[in-house]
């Protein structure tokens, strides 16, 4: 047990670094979080998915849109994390990031910002999509080498 | 690449003494009257409550431009978006577009929300050490522990995840830079850029992790579970005044919008 928690420990670590690092990309609803592609993750440790969520209130409480990015922001890279572990031996996995970040954090900031929801929606998953898809799928094909 | 985590402002102000778990929920509290109120004026007098708290706590006007200065461009394209796109009373116009009244309302209210919610996060980091905070979180999710949320260990993480940082940030410059002297770019966000980063990271990272939990087997750690702890949290007198204040704001917020609409 010890050893999952200290793997989900950096990779919660290393999430947070990647978000803050690339800061000006990473929060709003024009975004590319590159951290997120480590939404991947759980398709190998199952841990990440603790870690996953805890990268993510990090970063939000270090950096994000406040209050609604800390509670809601969170949960929903958890329930996206643990959806993926679910499905990880099929294609499927890819999606639970895309779609429900799309949905959930694109309805909130477009609330939040008074601007169209469909738009929001759209260029979150877009964002998501970027990263989980062109920086995500290298990443675990790699570290599958490795593991 | 300066980064600094610790945004922490040490200090022995009131707001600094409150309840890490007072200051959370209130910030929770405080986003939720924002987003209720109705118009711009409302949202930006309903959020105003935040100055008085910031001189409070001692924070610096620098400190404070450091937190908004990365959100500027942000900010600016949401106000402008807003201004120019929204049908109604014509006001001025620039070239093609046509600021409206309804428009320069929402984008205003846009402006006031980011710029309060943003504010109110940097005074919760800035008075509030991380430790604590993570203390303050772990008692928070501890009613989740039924329904077989492990919030100790999820606390644990996140303190190590918190000391974990600084670290791999040195741990990502180091490899950068023995990455340059072999001839890589890190120059725009391109996947063939970032693999020959994150990849070593990922190895360092999960070393760091072996050598940790067996740190925590030597020491014997078995689970959260009966661990007694050196600061025992406890809410005072002047926890509850300022929880109160903070849900009679949201009450006020909340019976305005009532009103008006």
């Amino acid at each position: 047990m010890t050893a999952k928690i200290a793997r989900a420990a950096v990779i919660a670590a290393i999430y947070a670094v990647l978000t803050i690092v690339l800061r000006p990309f990473s929060f709003g609803y024009i975004q590319v979080r590159v951290a997120e592609a480590l939404a991947l993750l759980p398709i190998l440790y199952p841990e990440a998915i603790a870690g996953l969520f805890i990268g993510c209130l990090v970063s939000n409480i270090y950096g994000g849109l406040g209050p609604i990015d800390i509670f809601l922001g969170s949960l929903t890279t958890l329930v996206a994390a643990w959806l993926t572990y679910r499905w990880r031996n099929s294609w499927f996995a890819y999606l639970p990031p895309i779609i429900l970040n799309g949905l959930i954090v694109g309805t909130y900031l477009a609330f939040l910002l008074n601007v169209p929801v469909y738009l929001a929606v759209v260029t979150v998953a877009l964002g998501e999509a970027i990263a989980v898809l062109v920086f995500g799928i290298p990443i675990i094909k790699r570290l599958r080498r490795v593991k | 690449m300066v980064f600094e985590l610790g945004q922490y402002m040490p200090g022995n102000s009131a707001i600094h003494r409150l309840d890490p778990r007072t200051k959370l929920l209130s910030l929770f509290f405080y986003g939720v009257a924002i987003l209720l109120a109705p118009n711009a004026t409302a949202a930006l007098i309903s959020g105003s409550v935040i100055f008085p708290l910031i001189i409070v706590a001692g924070l610096r006007l620098a400190f404070i431009w450091r937190q908004l200065r990365p959100l500027l461009i942000f900010m600016t394209i949401v106000f402008a978006f807003q201004a120019v796109l929204t049908p109604g009373e014509a006001l001025a116009a620039v070239g093609p577009a046509i600021i409206t009244r309804e428009g320069l309302n929402l984008g205003l209210m846009a402006l006031a929300r980011v710029f309060y919610l943003v504010l109110a996060a940097a005074l919760l980091t800035a008075t509030t050490d991380p430790l604590s905070l993570a203390d303050g979180l772990e008692k928070l999710l501890r009613p989740g522990t039924r329904l077989g949320l492990p919030s100790q260990e999820l606390a644990l993480m996140l303190t190590l995840a918190l000391r974990f940082v600084p670290t791999m940030l040195e741990e990502a410059e180091r490899i950068m830079r023995a990455q340059m002297a072999r001839g890589a770019s890190f120059k725009g966000l391109k996947v063939k850029n970032l693999m020959p980063l994150i990849i070593p990271l990922f190895i360092s990272a999960f070393r760091r992790a072996e050598a940790l939990a067996e740190a925590m087997e030597a020491r014997a750690y078995q689970g959260g579970k009966g661990r007694t702890r050196m600061r025992e949290l406890a809410l005072r007198p002047a926890d509850y005044i300022f929880f109160i204040f903070t849900i009679m704001l949201v009450g006020s917020s909340f019976a305005y919008r009532l009103l008006v609409k």
